[in-house]
């Protein structure tokens, strides 16, 4: 069988962009194709190449914008790489940079862009769900019983994490703390205002246990990166940042996880469903935790991060509570979400927390890690596949 | 509760919801090994058979886990309040446990706790279909 640890190091990650960060309906008159089309047009000049001269295109999602569209609009070259990875919100985001790195380390494709462009002010996922004329069959065993938006269905695993592990809401408040923290240095961050637990808990519940903070907020956003094999790496204007590994997938049986079948095996209902991936990346890269100097880790809602963070190994399964109340995060110690993350600086689906991650590589991010050498950036809890990148420095 | 969407009935989820009206609780089973299985599906996790089959379930069981939704995101459930969303994992199944969405009615919020004994009851929605809910078993 051919070695999976093969890719190790083979593609690198050339050129980052993104639009401006837009509240929800911000972006909505403007479109997702012209906002992608800004997004691949910043990541390419960043690498210091024109649009013309990408010939793979990768994203997830189901993301409404199309490879056609963009290498028409910008007459690139042929298209030798369409690819799309299929599964909910930023889940999959990983995905895209696997087919990515896969395609330029065998020559399928010379540079590959991978994008995301979301405008979420058209509906809300909620509303969405409701205003269908005929419920899609997959909602049909949540919708009828007002299960409908994604922080219900986060809140779940929540309550049942709180109930096998005595986790606390003084426990995930530290993941909102730590984005608003974060944010405060990040001029481009939606929330950067300071937040002391006496001011979480006496705010509402939404979805109980969950309040605002707990939860990120929908965004008009477009984020794009572009790829290219290692030995070209050096062609390009930007410094390179290795892709390490790039690993998706879910445990056996997971499905739709916590967006809607509620049957995954009993292990894995309280978790981020991410050990699967933990292990095969950390396989792939020859890396593991102790390894990571700074960690972005998907935070749509904030227990999620606790979960994300044992099932990556920084901590033992049910102890995330304890591990972050105890200082286990933050610039002292495992530096994590440093632009502010998706709680507090844009929800862009997981590109933004890729593209911290090369800036933290680079040496330029508004809260740098001195020194930093190797980055994770884990995406989104919650369906099948999930995923996960391995960035570092230097080619490994 | 009137205003919620009621569920789309398909090929494959029509036995469930019908059965239901009928104060119900049917539950996929595989018709080779015996599995059972839900949200239902076209095959058998266990053994990989297509052979469906259904089974009437006693619908006790205890709650796994449950929300509490205080701010709705879409308007019509405005109306409800305070509400539960509860995930019941059924007693008496075969193979990995079986869970069904649902909800606890006849309970407060300091009654709804994990590990809760509760039966399934039915809430109609129309006279073909109704919902699956839960209630305490005292």
């Amino acid at each position: 069988m051919a070695d999976p640890r093969w890719l190790r190091g083979r593609a690198a990650i050339v050129g980052i962009g993104s639009t401006a960060y837009g509240l929800r309906g911000e972006f909505t008159e403007r479109g997702e194709l012209s906002m992608a089309a800004e997004a691949v047009y910043a990541a390419c000049a960043d690498a210091g190449i024109a649009v013309a001269d990408v010939d793979g295109w990768s994203s997830y999602s189901m993301d409404s914008t199309e490879p056609a569209d963009l290498a028409h609009a910008f007459g690139s070259r042929p298209v030798r790489l369409a690819a799309m990875t299929h599964g909910g919100g930023g889940a999959a985001m990983g995905g895209a940079f696997l087919h990515a790195a896969m395609a330029v380390a065998t020559g399928q494709v010379d540079v590959c862009v991978v994008y995301r462009s979301i405008c979420q002010g058209k509906l809300r996922f909620g509303q969405a769900i409701a205003k269908v004329p005929r419920l899609p069959a997959a909602f049909s065993w949540a919708a009828p019983y007002g299960l409908m938006a994604a922080g219900q269905m986060f809140a779940l695993a929540t309550v049942r994490h709180m109930h096998l592990y005595g986790t606390t809401e003084e426990h995930f408040c530290r993941i909102a703390i730590n984005a608003r923290e974060m944010a405060a240095n990040n001029p481009q961050a939606r929330f950067r205002e300071p937040l002391t637990p006496d001011e979480y808990l006496e705010m509402p519940y939404i979805y109980e246990p969950l309040r605002r903070p707990d939860i990120c907020m929908e965004s008009d956003v477009a984020v794009a990166a572009v790829i290219t094999s290692a030995e070209r790496a050096a062609d390009f204007d930007a410094d390179p940042v290795y892709i390490a590994a790039a690993s998706v997938g879910a445990p056996q049986r997971f499905g739709q996880g916590l967006l809607g079948s509620y049957n995954m095996r009993d292990d894995d209902f309280a978790s981020a469903g991410q050990r699967t991936v933990a292990a095969d990346l950390y396989s792939k890269a020859g890396l593991g935790p102790a390894d990571v100097d700074v960690a972005q880790i998907y935070d749509h809602f904030s227990p999620l991060v606790l979960m994300g963070l044992e099932d990556f190994g920084f901590c033992e399964v049910g102890e995330g509570g304890p591990f972050v109340a105890g200082g286990g995060v933050g610039p002292e110690a495992l530096p994590l979400n440093t632009a502010g993350g998706h709680l507090a600086e844009v929800y862009a689906h997981g590109m933004t927390h890729v593209t911290e991650a090369v800036r933290q590589l680079r040496g330029i991010a508004v809260n740098q890690v001195a020194g930093a050498e190797v980055a994770l950036v884990v995406g989104g809890a919650g369906p099948t596949p999930t995923s996960a990148l391995m960035l570092t420095r230097e080619a490994p | 509760m009137p205003g919620l969407p009621p569920p789309r009935l398909t090929s494959v989820s029509a036995p469930y919801w019908g059965a239901a009206a009928d104060r119900r609780l049917l539950i996929q089973r595989c018709g080779d090994c015996g599995t059972h299985r839900h949200p239902p599906t076209p095959a058998c996790y266990a053994c990989g058979s297509l052979a469906v089959d259904w089974d009437d379930v006693a619908g006790t069981g205890r709650v796994h886990s449950f929300v509490w939704t205080h701010r709705p995101v879409v308007a019509i459930f405005e109306s409800l309040g305070v509400y539960n969303v509860a995930v019941v994992e059924l007693d008496g199944t075969v193979g990995e446990p079986v869970r069904i969405l649902s909800r606890v009615n006849d309970i407060d919020r300091d009654g709804l706790v994990v590990g809760l004994a509760v039966r399934v009851d039915f809430d109609p929605i129309d006279d073909e279909v109704a919902l699956p809910v839960f209630v305490p078993r005292r």
